[in-house]
This record gives structure tokens, sequence and C-alpha cells, in this order.
């Protein structure tokens, strides 16, 4: 798309934050991965983002490879190597500094309250990703159902997820959607 | 990259929009699953600390640099105060 050093340095200022603020799992990054690719700069709308994010879910490996997707698709192959770099350098320097010093005080009152009081954040940040998700993926009634029918046999059954996906992308080809 | 090269194609335009649709699916399935394990007995003053993160990101979509600097020291000070 554009392949400038103002995309690349946008990008790095993008992943970096989120790397560092995002507390939890990849999947709480998405609001403000969102936020700022979609809302803020505009360069993938609302289907891109969502169709990227569900090839990262179905492909094998960490979820941070939707990170390098975005990256890819808004500034190619470059665009991926920065994005992957500046979402994993700040937050791993982080873990392996405070790592030796998380474990010295293991029993310590204050690292299990700092803990604590980060865990519903995560909650909120996770929730906060189903709804973007949702909105970003769902246009219609065919969606919607799709979506509906994903939460149900992922909730409710102990399939693996990927046979959500699988499903789904069968029902895709018969075009339903 | 082949997304980016055939994610347009008509044929495969019904297959990504149903995949979106169904990881949006899981991710619902997951975040409804932590709130049920966080709840488990009771609802605790810890609650209201996810609420804000999920409306101050979610709903309202505002800058998550921001909602941390208070919503962190917040959680924090919550978990301090439930431990004492």
């Amino acid at each position: 798309m554009k392949d400038d050093s103002g995309v690349y340095l946008a990008l790095i200022a993008i992943f970096a934050l989120c790397s560092v603020t995002a507390v939890g799992s990849a999947t709480s990054t998405v609001p403000e991965m969102h936020r700022q690719v979609v809302d803020l700069h505009g360069w993938i709308g609302d289907r891109t983002f969502s169709e990227l994010f569900a090839i990262a879910q179905a492909a094998p490996g960490p979820n941070v490879v939707f990170v390098a997707l975005l990256g890819h698709y808004i500034a190619g192959v470059p665009g991926a190597l920065i994005a992957i770099t500046a979402m994993c350098v700040p937050s791993c320097t982080i873990a392996y500094c405070t790592a030796r010093l998380i474990d010295r005080f293991r029993h310590a009152r204050w690292r299990i309250v700092v803990q604590a009081g980060l865990v519903p954040i995560t909650v909120g940040l996770v929730a906060s990703s189903a709804l973007v998700l949702a909105r970003a993926a769902d246009r219609g009634v065919a969606t919607a159902l799709i979506t509906a029918g994903s939460f149900a046999l992922c909730y409710w059954t102990r399939v693996n997820p990927l046979i959500a996906l699988a499903l789904a992308a069968v029902l895709g080809l018969t075009g339903v959607v | 990259m082949l997304y980016r090269r055939y994610g347009d194609l008509p044929a495969l335009h019904g297959v990504f929009a149903s995949l979106a649709a169904a990881a949006a699916g899981l991710v619902i399935a997951t975040a409804i699953q932590m709130v049920a394990a966080s709840i488990k007995r009771r609802l605790r003053p810890q609650h209201l600390v996810a609420v804000l993160t999920f409306v101050a990101v979610g709903v309202l979509r505002w800058p998550l640099l921001w909602v941390m600097v208070v919503v962190a020291p917040l959680g924090i000070a919550i978990a301090w105060w439930e431990r004492k």
C-alpha cells in the first residue's frame, strides 16, 4: 500500500505502545490496534482488520502472528518485520528484566497485589476485543448468525475452536454470506 | 500474502467474511469465560475496574494509554485494599 518511512515510524510507535500498555494476552491489544490502523490512520478497513485477525487465529503458531499480518498488509515485508519487532522487543525486555524480580518477590505482598490489580483490566480488554471484532466482522444477518454459532460451539462444547473456523469457512464457500 | 493477492476474489470473499465472523464468536466466548471465571462466587469492587476498562476502551474507544494511566493504579489500589 504505502511504503514510506513515515508509515514505518508510525508502525513502530503503534506496536511498541501496544506492546507495553496492553496487559494480558495478545487479544488485549486488538482494540488499540483497531483504533490506530482503522480509525486514526485509515490504512485498512473493518473488513480487512477482522479477516486478518481470523487468519491469524486459524494459522498455526502464536496469536502475535496477527501483528505480522497487519504490518505486512499495510507496508509489505518491511512492515511485517517492523511490526513484529516493535511488538516483541519492549515487552520481552520488560519480561526479561522483571522475571528475576518477580521470582525473588514471589511471596511479597506488593507483587501479589500488582498482579491481582491487573487481572480485571485484562478481562475488560478482552471483552473490548470481542466487541470491536464483532462490530467489524458482522455486517448482516448471515455473519451475525455465524458469530453466534461459533460462540455457542466454543462456549458450550469442548471442541477445538479451529473446528468452528473450519465450519465457517465451508459455509462461506457455499455462498451464504 | 495470499490474502493480499486473492482476498478480493469474489469466490473467497464469503470464506474470509465468515471466518472473520467465526473468529469474533471465538473471542466473545473467551471473554465470557473470563468474566464467568472472575465473578465465580460474588461481585467484588475489582469488577468495577473490568467494567470501566470495557466501557472506556471497547465502547467509547478511548486511547489505551490514557485509560491504562487511570485503571492500572485504580486496579492495584483496589486489590491492595481488598487484601488488607
